[in-house]
């Protein structure tokens, strides 16, 4: 699913280097990446989502190399192929619940948006809990709620990988398990691969396999 | 680029009190330089339309654009005034038709314009419900003004009061709505049109009250002969009807009533220019304008003044463009984390510079719709007046040529018959007076005046003769005075007497006598007046109206010769008349006449008879004229006393034999047989 090797990146204008030297996560497994602030664990997901570019070496996302893609292909491959859920949730503020489970069908032309998306909108909202808020502003509702529409948000398009950037930081204890049950749940129904960045090792333990950032920045291979 | 827009207008809805402050404020900027570009070229197309639409307008000197403004619009007041003798100036110099306007008034804030009928022509303003002006007092409304007013025909509106404090000055008048005009988006559906005469009586020159001479004494001040002086107790009437119309009178020379402008038609360039070289003295005491220069001078200056705005008017766009892009430069940073959310699931930057663009196009594209709209409701409420406002008739729709046959009204059956004979049948002559009724005393009806502006021309006899005339409306320029070359010596009578007698029940014989056909030299000097208007005309019809007036003027040259023998022969004897109406004979053949007011049909009272006597014993008459063959008691009783009896019709009415002709001639051959008999 995800093969990388001899994997540098360095913003410019700082001390800052991630090296992964290789790894390789298969297709449908569930990966929780941990590590300190500032080891990269949120660079990786930009790095594996085509946001950011490496500096050196290659990463392949179901045997698509991403150094090569031109800006178009990049968001071309990010609009098919990845699903996004973010620690601040990301919700945009003006649009109601419904049109930010939709969001990405406004944004992008390649995806249609058509009655199936609408009816498959309308059941995940149902799924995670969210259908009686469709037509409540962010605002209006509690972290638990906005994490979860950010997931119904992510998973809509049915990508294959799903990154998620500390999706319970900002959540209380009971709504962390259940936002991590949701994402189990939606990776299980899909077949997805999920890769979700966490500082809590009570979520990270939850996960058959974890990776350590920190090993990256020893040179090793997790 | 469906879904940017539809993400664009949730932003803008989400962001509500932020959209309706942006959006205000563009339109505020814009809406200022935008309405007054809008008013400025309506007012320009308008004031252009109309001027260059009015040919000329005369004025007291002052002001020109206030004469302009006046004569076009209505507003304002020009400082002095003209007369209608202007007017009439205008009007004798065949140069141009002159058309008063006097606007010295309002009702329920609406100008009150005093016109003639020829401006309605002029302008090609046609009555929509009711009727035109027919009488005085009478007032037709624009479309807009009887709108605003909620009036219909039929309806009253009282004139705004001038002075409250003046309890001598001139009281509001209560207007008789006769009809209202077609809409013609002009100035003049906001006016309210009364007859020059209906102005001059709100101002209070013409009047009405009740009779001085049989008034409560407490009312008047003094009381000389014939001259009675009121108090201002003596109120004025403030609504003209049928029961008190004839008690409105006029005092002095109308020549000298106020106009406040002219508008000018000259008939073509060479009468303009001549019309316009005749008032170009320094000293002139009328200027006459070109209101199309005028205008076009003003709004040079008013374009020059507007160049400063709308310089203005850039620089604050130009400030309120850079706070726009302000705001949406600082909205771009707290917005950064959505933009980055957007691209992060594969929204193209493009896309979201699309999704801005859209933003902000909304925002102006709403900015541009209420300044627009606010542009628009200005422009509606403040404009001078609709696209239309250019939109005149024609100068030539003045004298309206028509294949028709030309229609003349005439007022006795003098006029009448002379009109005949002149004019054979190429003309229809209009008399509407019952022959039983004395045209003299004769009150039209609504539709006989109706009937009076229809005709092509308008004969009267002058002389005071048509007492209905001051009270009535009737197109300025179609009247024609046929007495007019003799009006410097019509016959003055001694006194006033109001008696009654007749269908036409009270009236009273003024101090100038009007039967001047009674003079059969005076009769064909009317008669060459009628021909001149007839082949004024009828120009193709000059030929047989020369050898028709040279026929009439044969027969009246005959009646004058028998009128003479038979005067020869009666010389300076006493002679009584029934009535004082032979003045202009007397004086023409040299008559020793005194005239008691008696009437063929009705036997005096003793005391009348009283009064004869004792005239007779003054003046030994032995022959008295009456205007028909007097009761034959009446005839008895005379005879007793010595005095004859003798028929000497005035033809006021069509005789009921024979005509003019043979009535005077008739007049003369019984004249002849009485005076024989004193030799």
């Amino acid at each position: 699913m995800i093969a990388i090797s001899d994997l540098a990146f360095h913003f410019p204008h700082s001390d800052f280097c991630l090296a992964v030297p290789s790894l390789r996560i298969a297709s449908a497994e569930r990966v929780a990446i941990i590590g300190p602030s500032g080891s990269g664990k949120t660079t990786l997901l930009h790095l594996i989502s085509g946001i950011l570019l490496p500096s050196r070496g290659t990463i392949r996302v179901q045997d698509r190399e991403l150094n090569g893609l031109s800006d178009a292909a990049l968001r071309a491959f990010r609009v098919a192929r990845i699903g996004l859920v973010f620690q601040s949730f990301e919700l945009v503020s003006y649009l109601d619940v419904f049109e930010n489970i939709l969001l990405p069908y406004r944004l992008n032309s390649a995806l249609r948006l058509g009655p199936e998306v609408v009816r498959r909108a309308e059941q995940l909202a149902q799924a995670t809990g969210i259908a009686q808020r469709l037509r409540y502003f962010p605002h209006r509702l509690s972290q638990g709620e906005k994490q979860r529409v950010a997931i119904c948000r992510a998973m809509l398009p049915e990508p294959p990988l799903l990154l998620a950037d500390e999706p319970t930081g900002n959540l209380d204890p009971s709504s962390k398990q259940r936002v991590v049950d949701l994402l189990f749940q939606q990776v299980k129904r899909t077949g997805a691969t999920l890769l979700m960045v966490t500082h809590d090792t009570e979520i990270a333990a939850r996960f058959p396999r974890v990776l350590n950032c920190r090993d990256f920045a020893a040179g090793g291979t997790p | 680029m469906k879904n940017v827009l539809l993400l664009a207008l949730h932003y803008l809805r989400f962001n509500k009190i932020k959209t309706l402050i942006l959006v205000f404020s563009i339109a505020v900027t814009l809406f200022l330089p935008l309405a007054v570009n809008l008013l400025v070229r309506d007012y320009q197309r308008d004031l252009l339309a109309r001027a260059s639409a009015t040919p000329l307008v005369a004025g007291a000197p002052g002001s020109r654009l206030d004469l302009v403004l006046h004569a076009l619009y209505f507003r304002g007041k020009p400082a002095h005034d003209l007369t209608m003798g202007d007017v009439d100036s205008i009007n004798a110099s065949g140069l141009a038709l002159g058309i008063p306007i006097i606007g010295k008034h309002t009702a329920r804030g609406f100008a009150i314009v005093g016109t003639s009928l020829e401006y309605f022509d002029f302008r090609g303003l046609h009555v929509a419900r009711g009727a035109g002006l027919t009488r005085l007092g009478d007032c037709v409304l624009g479309a807009a003004a009887a709108h605003k007013l909620k009036l219909q025909p039929g309806e009253q509106l009282m004139s705004d009061a001038e002075n409250v404090f003046d309890l001598a000055g001139s009281y509001p008048l209560n207007l008789l709505v006769k009809g209202i005009l077609a809409a013609t988006g002009t100035a003049d559906d906001n006016a309210i049109f009364v007859d020059v005469k209906t102005e001059w009586l709100i101002l209070g020159i013409i009047h009405g009250h009740q009779e001085a001479a049989t008034a409560d004494p407490s009312l008047l001040i003094s009381r000389d002969g014939s001259n009675i002086t009121a108090n201002a107790a003596m109120l004025p009437f403030q609504e003209v009807t049928t029961s008190n119309v004839t008690l409105f009178h006029m005092h002095g020379d109308p020549a000298g009533y106020p106009v406040s402008a002219i508008i000018a038609l000259p008939r073509d360039d060479k009468s303009a220019a001549i019309l316009r070289g005749r008032y170009q003295e320094p000293k002139s005491q009328v200027q006459l304008l070109v209101p199309e220069t005028v205008v076009s001078e003003t709004l040079d200056l008013v374009f020059r003044v507007k160049r400063f705005f709308d310089a203005q008017a850039l620089l604050v766009g130009m400030a309120m463009a850079f706070l726009l892009t302000l705001v949406v430069l600082l909205s771009l940073r707290l917005r950064r984390g959505e933009m980055e959310t957007m691209f992060k699931i594969g929204c193209a930057r493009t896309t979201i510079l699309y999704l801005l663009a859209a933003e902000i196009a909304i925002v102006v594209a709403l900015g541009i719709a209420v300044a627009v709209a606010l542009s628009w409701i200005v422009v509606v409420n403040f404009r001078l007046s609709s696209p239309r406002a250019g939109v005149q008739r024609p100068v030539a729709g003045v004298q309206r040529s028509t294949n028709a046959k030309k229609r003349v009204a005439v007022v006795n059956y003098p006029l009448q018959f002379f009109t005949k004979r002149i004019a054979g049948d190429r003309v229809e002559v209009f008399f509407p007076v019952p022959r039983e009724e004395d045209p003299a005393f004769w009150k039209p009806r609504d539709k006989d005046i109706e009937e009076y502006q229809r005709a092509d021309l308008i004969l009267l006899n002058g002389a005071e003769y048509e007492k209905w005339l001051p009270t009535t409306v009737l197109p300025l320029t179609k009247q024609v005075v046929t007495s007019q070359m003799f009006a410097d010596r019509y016959v003055k009578n001694g006194e006033v007497v109001t008696h009654s007698h007749g269908p036409q029940g009270t009236h009273s014989h003024g101090l100038i006598d009007f039967n001047t056909w009674m003079d059969p030299k005076q009769a064909a000097l009317q008669a060459q007046s009628i021909h001149e208007q007839l082949v004024r005309l009828v120009p193709d019809g000059k030929k047989d109206f020369d050898a028709n007036l040279k026929a009439l003027q044969k027969d009246l040259a005959e009646i004058d010769a028998a009128l003479g023998t038979a005067s020869a022969t009666l010389g300076s004897s006493p002679l009584l008349g029934s009535h004082p109406v032979y003045g202009y004979t007397a004086r023409r053949y040299g008559w020793n006449l005194k005239c008691v007011h008696w009437e063929p049909d009705e036997m005096p009272p003793d005391e009348e008879w009283q009064k004869l006597e004792q005239l007779h014993r003054e003046h030994r008459s032995k022959i008295m004229i009456w205007e028909e063959e007097p009761l034959p008691a009446i005839a008895e009783r005379l005879r007793k006393m010595g005095i004859e009896a003798v028929a000497f019709e005035t033809c006021a009415s069509e005789p009921v034999k024979g005509d003019y002709i043979t009535a005077m001639k008739s007049n003369a051959a019984r004249l002849a047989a009485a005076t024989a008999k004193l030799r």
